[in-house]
């Protein structure tokens, strides 16, 4: 069981090993990020922020799994993306000055480290390494979401969860045995990364199961025949 | 903040403008992505196969998402909408720029950021709305960002944009016509109700 309280150290001093835009920072830029960090620690399930609250700084996991959706007029969840240990939250509301533009729930418990937005924008202007790391962020993005758009657009609900398990592997790994995905979802989540109904999703899990694609454990999902779901994902690019 | 790009990048990093009339390809999906474009006068359409990703302006750029993409070669094509005057930023100098400048990487991050708005709410309406309120709703937006009745698209731009079949939007507009809310010539829709469409797009 996780502890609820553990030492953060400093930026500079930071033992996480991730691929985060901050990991690759220089020793000077870290300690200067460092002043007025905050830590946090999240129970599974509780909220880091609201989409539409007011952008008060840059949160990056120390670690742990954060989910980041949206709320529709219908009151149906969308998840947008995953954020895992060393990756940052809350930057692009930083950027255009604007609320959150999702709504971030911890996955599992987790200790999440709050920067002071001033001297995430300074050290923008300071460390060009920096701007150059958020800029690739902000493509990536912009790639997840027109690849987003797309699916919902063109492809089937089949083809959809299947893409959505496949986002899970690359997001989250698979667990040590080399084949069950490294994250526990309800299947409701699963359909609001598909963008279908909670139904559905179970229809379609049961399909995928009964094809010997997938093992259901549970919330937690065995991966049996990969290229047989990348195949059925329709993932071609 | 992109007046900043016409007036001092583009002069530094490439002289010469390049023109591409109405349906040319400045570039198509899984070409060498060797440039990024600054687009001054005219529209271009960000195309995934037939799918209309979003539709460039006068001072924007197009193919940065693309540069930063762990490959080569363009991740969607680009084509010319409307006659277009572009420049071309090679991509060495592109990352020497944003590591230079602080002013072009806002100006950059702002673009990015505003394109990811804009996507998002493509998304949201396409798994909230049903395809006729997003075929209005398009035309809506189109006819009033362009200050005209008459909306220059055609049954393949509005199939790309809404995400149906050319077959389906036919239908939809068909079924528009027959109300007498527009009509539709061989590139455009002419609006005669737009009151009328917006009550059935529930926007009033």
């Amino acid at each position: 069981m996780k502890r609820s309280i553990v030492d953060i150290p400093s930026c500079s001093e930071c033992d996480v090993e991730g691929n985060g835009i901050l990991c690759a920072l220089s020793h000077e830029s870290k300690d200067f990020l460092s002043e007025r960090k905050g830590d946090n620690f999240y129970k599974k399930g509780q909220t880091i922020f609201y989409e539409g609250n007011h952008a008060n700084g840059l949160f990056c996991i120390y670690d742990g799994k954060v989910k980041l959706s949206k709320l529709g007029d219908d009151g149906k969840e969308q998840i947008v993306r995953f954020a895992k240990t060393s990756d940052i939250l809350g930057y692009r509301s930083l950027l255009s000055d604007e609320p959150y533009h999702a709504t971030a729930t911890a996955m599992e418990d987790c200790h999440v480290c709050l920067l002071s937005k001033d001297k995430f924008m300074q050290l923008m202007e300071k460390d060009p390494k920096l701007s150059l790391s958020v800029v690739q962020l902000l493509s990536k993005d912009l790639r997840g979401a027109e690849q987003l758009l797309i699916d919902i657009a063109q492809k089937s609900v089949k083809e959809r969860i299947s893409e959505a398990l496949l986002l899970l592997k690359n997001t989250f790994g698979y667990l040590e045995d080399g084949k069950t995905i490294g994250a526990s979802m309800t299947r409701s989540e699963i359909a609001d990364i598909a963008g279908t109904t909670t139904e559905t999703t179970i229809r379609t899990l049961a399909q995928l199961s009964k094809d010997g694609l997938i093992e259901l454990k549970g919330k937690k999902i065995v991966i049996k025949d990969f290229p047989r779901l990348v195949s059925e994902a329709s993932i071609y690019d | 903040m992109n007046d900043y790009i016409r007036d001092l990048i583009i002069p530094a990093y490439s002289k010469e403008a390049l023109s591409y009339k109405k349906n040319d390809f400045l570039f198509r999906e899984g070409e060498e992505d060797d440039s990024v474009y600054f687009l001054e006068e005219g529209e271009v359409k960000i195309l995934k196969k037939k799918w209309v990703l979003w539709s460039a302006k006068p001072n924007e750029l197009i193919g940065i998402s693309s540069y930063f993409a762990d490959e080569s070669t363009y991740n969607f094509s680009a084509k010319a909408n409307a006659d277009c005057k572009v420049y071309r930023i090679q991509n060495a100098d592109f990352k020497s720029i944003l590591l230079n400048n602080s002013t072009f990487s806002r100006a950059v991050m702002d673009m990015l950021c505003q394109r990811i708005r804009l996507t998002n709410t493509r998304t949201k309406s396409l798994l909230e709305y049903p395809s006729r309120y997003r075929l209005i709703h398009e035309i809506i937006r189109k006819a009033k960002e362009i200050k005209t009745n008459r909306v220059p698209y055609t049954l393949e731009d509005l199939s790309g944009v809404v995400g149906v079949s050319v077959r389906l939007i036919r239908d939809m507009i068909s079924d528009l016509e027959q109300k007498k809310l527009l009509e539709r010539t061989k590139e455009k829709l002419i609006i005669h109700d737009l009151k009328g469409l917006e009550i059935i797009a529930k926007i009033t």
